[in-house]
């Protein structure tokens, strides 16, 4: 699981956006990305997280597996949501990829355009 | 994949969107441009316009440079647009909300780049636009949807400096997620 904030400028709007890699899965799902005093949907169809752990960036597996002993301690809010958001399967870019790759590049960007990012 | 130093973000549209200001409000250096006096005021009442190609550039602490394209608004150089746009990392599309063609040049020229560059984050400028007016941000994003396609749509005034870096923050968010290494 990787959990980013990305935060529209003068939006007002600050954006979690979560990305969940179920570890036999083929395809790396983004599970929504929404405002983030909204749900953010977890791995689990059923259920939404209410509060949204600080993992940082952990491997998925290790993720799955502490946000399940959270939830078995109900140390985690889930609920049932109202609707099913639909998924939106990821469209990998053919863009070049700067030599530092993309996060050293992004990191760059943002600290010399002075955006709010940091990732 | 390639691996390359030298990036480039294209910005697109119309004549008199203001792609050329756009491009100076982020770019190292005043962009390298190719400004003709303007034959065709009846299409748009300016002095003079971009022909050929608009070029900043911003320098990053480790090397690499990111070129900044603005394509010339005239239809008839349209055969610039495949050749600035491949390759891109990314399009910001501008658009002059007060133009009664603006939902005809969405259209446009979100298919043109859209099969220039299919993959790459897409995001829209609208300008000259009431800051409390929501109508035509509205309008650009049905067209957009009835393209069976999604791409942010903001209202800016891209001579605020702060208004061209949402729309390239929105372009890094969009790259950001769309990467294999951003997901573990």
């Amino acid at each position: 699981v990787s959990t980013q904030q990305s935060a529209a400028p003068g939006s007002g709007s600050e954006r979690r956006i979560a990305l969940i890699k179920p570890a036999a899965a083929d395809t790396i799902v983004v599970h929504h990305s929404e405002p983030a005093d909204n749900l953010v949907r977890w791995r689990d169809e059923g259920k939404h997280i209410i509060h949204w752990p600080d993992l940082g960036r952990v491997r998925a597996n290790d993720a799955a597996r502490t946000l399940n002993a959270l939830a078995s301690r109900a140390l985690i809010e889930t609920a049932q949501p109202a609707t099913t958001a639909p998924k939106a399967i990821r469209a990998e870019s053919r863009a070049p990829t700067p030599d530092g790759g993309l996060k050293q590049f992004l990191r760059n960007m943002r600290k010399h355009l002075r955006l709010r990012g940091t990732s | 994949m390639s691996i390359a130093s030298e990036l480039k973000i294209v910005f697109t549209g119309p004549m008199g969107a203001g792609k050329t200001t756009a491009i100076t409000a982020v770019s190292d250096f005043p962009p390298v441009s190719t400004e003709m006096h303007n034959n065709d005021q009846q299409s748009f009442a300016k002095q003079s316009t971009t022909v050929a190609l608009d070029l900043g550039q911003i320098g990053l602490s480790d090397g690499t440079v990111v070129r900044l394209y603005g394509t010339p608004g005239q239809e008839r150089f349209s055969f610039m647009w495949e050749i600035v746009g491949r390759g891109a990392m990314g399009v910001i599309l501008l658009l002059d909300g007060t133009s009664p063609s603006v939902l005809a040049d969405l259209k446009t020229y979100t298919e043109v780049f859209r099969r220039i560059a299919p993959e790459q984050p897409f995001v829209v400028g609208v300008g000259r636009t009431r800051a409390d007016d929501y109508t035509q941000i509205d309008a650009c994003l049905r067209v957009i949807e009835s393209m069976q396609f999604s791409a942010p749509v903001f209202s800016v005034d891209v001579r605020k400096r702060e208004d061209v870096l949402l729309l390239i923050e929105t372009l890094l968010a969009t790259l950001e997620v769309s990467q294999p290494e951003f997901a573990i």
